[in-house]
């Protein structure tokens, strides 16, 4: 199986959320900025997936982590049942039910340099991210506090696999990421901001709260 | 001269058509299993049959290591690995353990997942993996999954992958304990493809000539042959070059004219030529040791042409030639009888071998004895100074040699006197070997030592005891102590197994209800597992597979090299991973036979290959005891039996004699020393025959002493070159050559004691 293929997207989500892009266009670059000033890196999700292997949507809580000293990302699902995903430069790491599987990234160049981006824009290094993806981004809204980032692979190997990521915000926070995967299916990640700092960790006291609507925030792809 | 003229015609005939002979038929083998003898138990037999062919034979090991010997960066390293893939030369190149790639699944395997599995399919298993399936959905998502999920819900095939994988431990680089990152390297061509060998280690060199910084070491059977190959042909280009000089320097002092050199080099060549020739026709291949130990036997052909330039340095050639006569001849037919008992003595290499030296030694006698008189120059003719002195044979020196022998032997008592190990004829350093193992067990490679094999008539009945292997392995894990093995019945079940599998695969209703139930606790369609119902239903209907549906799949290489027809029984072969106690193995498996039948057997491949040169050597020694007795009753009859006895007497002592010396000075001896001590005998029994021939004429006497220091001066010169390299069987075959003829001459000269009369 080509698990590695997998992880790159909820990988590239991982990194999305932990700090947006900045790019050339001077909106972009100041919002950017303040996104990473408010940014957690500890933050609490919903995730919806849509697919036509679904009877309805899949719906996933958790919390995502990233560590800047050692740059190891994790995706923690607490329900419908725990799971833990940990990206560290060289590897993938799944762990279940006290079972832990490992997996290269060096596999997988395509994913590699996904990573590498990604790492680069924590960097604050932006280019990278232009190398990969075709950037646009649009404010709206009166006082334009509602900003969207779209993402288009830019190279064959990721096209082959993503459509489009759109990242929506709202003044220096990312509300959620929309992911529109090639063969049609499309997924859903809404960061609840109002998690306390003390309550971190506890992610089930987190989860299920709050107001999120997300098909007003990730629209559905046209058919 | 004029007399001369046809022979040469002949000699010149003969040669002519010996090369267009040779380069119709002349092909050259490098298969050890040739040279060894007819193996005699089931593990030699396995040894033979495997040799060069076994389990991970193409993998090469590439170790790199940084100056301050810290880890290497991983980028780096797969930055080197990507660029080894681009070359044609590799199959696969890896620096960690390779990821299950369902691209990569051939299709007979895929298309029957649920029939190479012992893991029964059923609800509540479905329950189990699809809940399984939906939390990994909460990291995974994409068109691979989906297919995955539609196709094979429970990774059946993903299972399979991961058992069929060539290494064995958990993720991450790989990494010796100092820290050197290995690479392996699965070459596209088989190990004994020399040539294919070197061009992939040429591409490894390109790859690696822009990371001069690194500390590189190739390690693997294939890199070892190619890089040995360059290493012993320029080492021995070089050092015959330097022996040809030294032998023409003694032949230029002793004999002081120029034509010596074509003269002593006429029966040499045309007996190589004309021996090879023969090997050519008789045997469909010739091995390439033939020729090289074949050169090395020959070389008693370089004394001929000596004794009659000696002789002649008084007297007319041809009648030299008639004096020196009878003495050549019993050297030569004592020599040919030893060779022809090699020949006889069971490997095909090694009749190559007695058929080379015996045809090439007589050519090279006959073309002394009948072609060199006419041409061989008559410096100064005189006539003889008179009667010679009486030549007493003592036996003096032979009684100090017994008794130095006696001293070595007691001082060295307890030293084993043989090496049996194959890898000491290899003349691969011994660090490089160190590094090998350590780089397998970074990488987790199958055992190359030991496997156990299961042999029956009928195939069928191996597959059958194959798979009651399997599950006892499987049942008792702590007791044999194993990290994992690998059967051919998991790509290739038996029948009976096959068709108990498929009757217990559930029927359309039945799963149809399983998946309902199982789907309904996730967030999963049943209907999307559509494809999965139609796979097992499809798997319900397969035939067995056989051994013809992977004739075009990639698994072809893997399933040959765990199963093979010997001519008359099935032999399947076990790979073993991680094989910690053999004995405790060993001991497993005669239980296993006593409880359950069969002939399940642990094959040592370094104990078979040690105990098929210990048998191969008992077996050489025992036929040239044989040719002993035949060759003195050969020469009692020719001459007096106090001569006979004397001469055999003088060989053996010193033959035995260097070789306890090579063996206090250099350790156990190998198949190099033996045949170089066979040489060492044929010299010495000419030494010894001439110097113990009754001698009329005092200039006779004085021709044939000069005869026999310029021979043996231009062996010890040219052996000696070669004994001074460091590659093993040249050190071997040199030092063992040099001392012994030395130890011959010196012997025989001091117990053929001339008695001078005072007149």
């Amino acid at each position: 199986m080509k698990t590695s293929s997998y992880w790159f997207l909820a990988g590239a989500l991982l990194l999305i959320a932990a700090q947006p892009s900045k790019a050339q266009d001077q909106g972009l670059e100041q919002r950017m900025a303040a996104v990473a000033q408010s940014m957690q890196t500890e933050i609490g999700f919903e995730e919806r997936r849509h697919s036509d292997i679904l009877q309805q949507p899949a719906i996933y809580l958790g919390e995502l982590r990233y560590d800047r000293a050692s740059g190891l990302m994790t995706k923690h699902v607490e329900s419908p049942q725990r799971i833990e995903m940990q990206v560290s430069e060289r590897e993938v790491r799944i762990i279940q039910e006290g079972r832990s599987q490992r997996f290269s990234l060096r596999q997988r160049p395509e994913m590699r340099a996904l990573l590498a981006t990604f790492r680069a824009l924590l960097e604050s290094h932006t280019d990278d991210l232009k190398r990969y993806f075709t950037l646009s981004y649009s404010e709206a809204g009166a006082d334009l506090e509602h900003w969207r980032l779209t993402l288009t692979p830019r190279h064959r190997e990721l096209a082959r696999r993503v459509d489009k990521i759109l990242i929506n915000g709202r003044g220096a926070q990312v509300d959620a990421i929309c992911t529109y995967l090639a063969n049609g299916d499309w997924q859903s990640l809404a960061l609840r901001h109002e998690v306390a700092p003390d309550m971190i960790g506890n992610v089930s006291d987190n989860v299920g709260e709050g107001p999120t609507n997300h098909s007003a925030i990730c629209p559905a792809p046209e058919a | 001269m004029i007399s001369a003229w046809p022979r040469i015609v002949a000699w010149l005939l003969l040669l002519g058509g010996c090369a267009l002979l040779l380069m119709a038929r002349l092909q050259f083998s490098y298969d050890l299993g040739l040279f060894l003898p007819s193996p005699e138990t089931p593990a030699q037999k396995v040894l033979i049959e495997r040799l060069g062919t076994g389990p991970a034979s193409r993998f090469m090991f590439l170790g790199l290591a940084s100056e301050g010997s810290h880890s290497l960066d991983a980028e780096r390293v797969a930055t080197i690995a990507d660029a080894l893939r681009s070359s044609p030369e590799f199959n696969r190149v890896l620096s960690e353990p390779p990821e299950a790639d369902l691209e990569q699944i051939p299709t007979p395997v895929f298309d029957n997942r649920y029939l190479l599995s012992e893991e029964r399919l059923s609800g509540q298993k479905l329950i189990d993996e699809l809940r399984l399936r939906a939390a990994q959905y909460a990291l995974f998502a994409g068109e691979e999954f989906n297919y995955l999920l539609r196709h094979d819900p429970t990774h059946a095939s993903i299972d399979l992958l991961s058992r069929l994988a060539a290494t064995r431990g958990s993720g991450g680089a790989w990494q010796t304990p100092e820290n050197e990152s290995v690479l392996l390297i699965e070459t596209a061509a088989p190990a004994f493809d020399v040539a294919a060998q070197e061009r992939a280690v040429a591409a490894i060199d390109t790859v690696l000539a822009s990371e001069s910084d690194l500390h590189v070491t190739l390690t693997g059977v294939g890199a070892f042959s190619a890089s040995l190959k360059e290493t012993i042909r320029s080492e021995a280009e070089w050092r015959s070059l330097w022996a040809s000089l030294g032998l023409i320097a003694v032949l230029l002092i002793a004999y002081r004219q120029l034509r010596v050199i074509l003269l002593a080099a006429m029966p040499l060549l045309s007996g190589a030529l004309v021996g090879l020739t023969a090997v050519a026709v008789l045997f469909d291949e010739v091995h390439g040791i033939t020729l090289a130990f074949g050169f090395t036997l020959l070389g008693v052909a370089i004394d001929y042409p000596l004794h009659l330039l000696s002789h002649s340095r008084t007297q007319w050639a041809t009648k030299a030639m008639r004096g020196i006569w009878p003495t050549m001849r019993l050297g030569l037919l004592s020599t040919l009888l030893a060779y022809l008992a090699i020949a006889f003595s069971g490997a095909v290499g090694l009749a190559q071998l007695g058929v080379f030296t015996a045809v090439g030694l007589a050519l090279s006698a006959a073309v002394t004895r009948w072609l060199l008189p006419p041409l061989t120059a008559h410096k100064r003719l005189q006539e003889s100074e008179g009667p010679a002195p009486a030549t007493v044979l003592r036996l003096t020196p032979l009684v100090l040699l017994l008794t130095g022998s006696a001293v070595l032997l007691l001082w060295q008592w307890g030293k084993p006197v043989w090496n049996n190990d194959l890898a000491a004829l290899s003349p691969v350093p011994a660090e490089l070997l160190t590094k090998d193992q350590s780089f397998r067990d970074a990488v987790g490679t199958p055992e190359m030592r030991y496997v156990v094999a299961l042999s029956e008539a009928d195939l069928q009945a191996v597959l059958r005891a194959t798979e009651k292997l399997d599950q006892a392995l499987a049942k008792s894990s702590h007791s044999h102590g194993l990290e994992g093995w690998q059967a051919v019945t998991l790509l290739l079940p038996s029948r009976e197994t096959w068709e108990r599998r498929r009757d217990a695969l559930p029927g359309p209703q039945t799963l149809s209800s399983w998946i309902e139930e199982a789907a309904a606790g996730t967030p999963f369609k049943a209907q999307a597992l559509e494809p999965f119902a139609q796979a097992v239903a499809q798997s319900r209907q397969r035939e067995p597979l056989t051994l013809d549906d992977f004739s075009d799949s990639p698994m072809r290489g893997w399933i040959d090299n765990q199963l093979y027809f010997n001519g008359q029984n099935w032999i399947s072969l076990v790979t073993l991973f991680g094989v910690k106690q053999p004995a405790q193995l060993s001991q497993w498996l005669s239980q296993y036979r006593e409880g359950s039948g069969g002939n399940a057997m642990l094959v040592d491949f370094k104990g078979a290959s040690e105990s098929l040169v210990a048998d191969y050597r008992g077996h050489t020694l025992k036929v040239l005891l044989i040719a002993l007795v035949l060759i003195l009753m050969l020469l009692s009859w020719r001459t007096r039996m106090a001569r006979s006895l004397w001469c055999l007497a003088t060989v053996m002592g010193s033959v035995v004699f260097s070789a306890l010396c090579l063996w206090t000075l250099g350790g156990p001896l190998n198949l190099y020393h033996m045949m170089a001590l066979l040489l060492v005998a044929g010299l010495g029994l000419d030494y010894a025959l001439f110097l113990s021939r009754p001698e009329t004429l005092l200039q006779g006497q004085r021709d044939t002493r000069h005869a026999l220091y310029a021979c043996a001066a231009s062996t010890i010169v040219a052996f000696g070159v070669l004994g001074l390299s460091g590659i093993p069987a040249l050190n071997a075959l040199g030092s063992t050559v040099a001392l012994g003829s030395a130890i011959c001459l010196l012997t025989a000269r001091l117990g053929a004691r001339v008695r001078y009369r005072t007149r």
